[in-house]
């Protein structure tokens, strides 16, 4: 089991409905989920959750076996390093070059600089950005920069890749595009956990779908659609 | 070892291309701890010169004992004993009757009028005591008024009684008053520097979040951070210092050729001290500057 959530309840400081109730979730290695719902449906909640940047008032939350509710402060960058993430706005550093940005995951976690010589090429040409190397990101389009983040996401090889809202920002075509790279990298073997309310692409992928509704589950579908807001 | 090399050198190249990149904001802050290094400077300049005049003129605070002409040899030399026995006193100079003339005349020499109507000697031989602890003044007059020579021996002791208690009084002010505005000073720039740090950091919240978010340990983002701040601190510092060192040499030393009866100068150990403990202070309050304004964007 990659992700194993239990009894997972999240509340907020700032408000007194849970972002998350009771919330039972399973999702197997290599596969590939979306969870859906409106917005404040706690589709982002939970993405934070899997990420640690928040710890569940109640419930158990594990990854690939280990239990990340109780794990040490410390520890925690080394639990993001097992996850690729992917967000809305790319969170790219403006000051850094496609190559830089995906290779500044890699010198993070004190690769060589061999492995980062031969790895960030690879990637971004598997992102299809073989000859936008030296682009900042303010040159690139949206689109473009999505393919970074996936890069940078996708380059340290993690069981898991998280995107939030990945194609929130892209019109549907690039859209697409963005879908099959997750979908390609999802065939190599990670689990990719997607959150969206983009019911197109959604229904036009038909794998399984989580429905989130008010911080409950109400909906586990596979090969399933969007369905009704 | 190898891989700390790199991993020093790593830290040195980001900590110095974004303090390139961001140069706005390093400017803004190696600016603010010049400033600040350069008040503070200034001001225990003043302070100590200050302190040096003042000390300067508590020590020219003397007692002065007039002997009767009718006193015997014997009976001076006996006094002399006990005087010289007192534990606050200092050094104690004879001056007698020939040379209190001599020192008259000269003190007068462009009124020779006066002079002209002495006849003899009226002027007594004297002691002239100057002490430890200028402010024990009041107690030895009150030793020596109550010697048994007294009354055989010495015709009047002379000290600046209320000179004396006005003096220490202005003096005890301007020291707590340099006191209270170093302290508030050094204050008031803590906050101004720990300001400036806390916002170049905050336009800089993103890439840290990029940095949590790819993994990045605490102490690997927090690095640069305080390389970058100990760097704008030291050049902060380093300037002030310099600006200091200009400000002794050629103000000061202007100013004391205008008014050479004021002990108006640095001590070199004194300025050596400073600039020890500014260029620390600079170095300090940039590390812990960085540190303390980071710390609210890694919890984690």
């Amino acid at each position: 089991m990659m992700i194993e959530a239990k009894d997972v309840s999240v509340t907020y400081k700032e408000s007194p409905k849970p972002a998350l109730i009771d919330v039972n979730l399973s999702i197997d290695k290599g596969e590939f989920v979306f969870i859906v719902g409106p917005s404040g449906s706690g589709k982002s909640t939970f993405i934070r959750l899997l990420l640690r940047e928040l710890v569940p008032t109640k419930g158990q939350v594990t990854i690939a076996g280990q239990d990340i509710i109780h794990l040490r402060n410390w520890k925690v960058p080394y639990l993001r390093r097992n996850i690729g993430t992917v967000f809305q706005d790319f969170k790219l550093l403006p000051n850094k070059t496609a190559y830089e940005n995906v290779a500044y995951a890699l010198e993070v976690i004190n690769k060589s600089k061999h492995v980062i010589a031969t790895q960030v090429p690879e990637v971004l040409k598997l992102v299809g950005l073989g000859d936008k190397f030296e682009s900042y990101p303010d040159e690139l389009s949206g689109g473009e920069q999505q393919r970074v983040s996936i890069a940078r996401a996708f380059v340290n090889r993690p069981p898991l890749l998280l995107a939030d809202e990945p194609t929130g920002n892209l019109d549907p075509n690039t859209s697409m595009g963005i879908m099959s790279i997750l979908n390609r990298i999802n065939k190599t073997g990670t689990t990719v956990v997607i959150a969206t309310h983009d019911r197109e692409m959604v229904d036009s992928m038909r794998k399984r779908v989580v429905a989130l509704a008010d911080g409950k589950v109400m909906r586990d579908q596979m090969r399933g659609v969007y369905g009704e807001d | 070892m190898y891989t700390v090399r790199i991993r020093v050198y790593y830290f040195l190249a980001e900590a110095y291309d974004s303090f390139r990149r961001n140069w706005v904001m390093s400017f803004a802050a190696v600016m603010v701890v010049f400033i600040s290094v350069l008040l503070v400077g200034s001001i225990t300049f003043l302070g100590h010169i200050v302190g040096k005049i003042t000390s300067d003129l508590e020590n020219k605070v003397e007692i002065k004992i007039f002997l009767k002409d009718s006193a015997t040899k014997e009976q001076v030399q006996s006094f002399e004993a006990k005087i010289k026995e007192l534990k606050e006193v200092k050094t104690v100079v004879y001056i007698t009757k020939d040379q209190a003339l001599v020192d008259f005349k000269e003190r007068h020499k462009n009124q020779p009028e006066l002079i002209e109507q002495i006849s003899g000697n009226p002027l007594p031989a004297s002691y002239e005591l100057s002490l430890k602890n200028p402010r024990d003044a009041n107690k030895v007059a009150g030793k020596l008024e109550n010697l048994p020579e007294r009354k055989t021996v010495v015709e009047k002791i002379n000290y600046a009684r209320e000179t004396i208690q006005k003096l220490f009084k202005v003096t005890g002010w301007i020291r707590v008053i340099f006191l209270v505005l170093i302290t508030f000073l050094c204050f008031a720039s803590l906050a101004l520097i720990s300001n400036t740090i806390r916002l170049a950091i905050y336009s800089r919240r993103k890439e840290v979040a990029v940095m949590r978010l790819v993994g990045a340990s605490n102490w690997f983002i927090r690095w640069p951070f305080l390389l970058e701040g100990i760097l704008q601190g030291l050049i902060g510092a380093i300037l002030a210092v310099l600006l200091l060192l200009a400000i002794k040499a050629f103000v000061l030393a202007q100013f004391q050729s205008s008014v050479p009866w004021l002990p108006i100068d640095i001590n070199s150990s004194f300025y050596n001290l400073l600039v020890f403990w500014l260029m620390l202070a600079g170095i300090a309050i940039g590390a812990a500057g960085s540190t303390i304004a980071l710390r609210r964007y890694l919890t984690t």
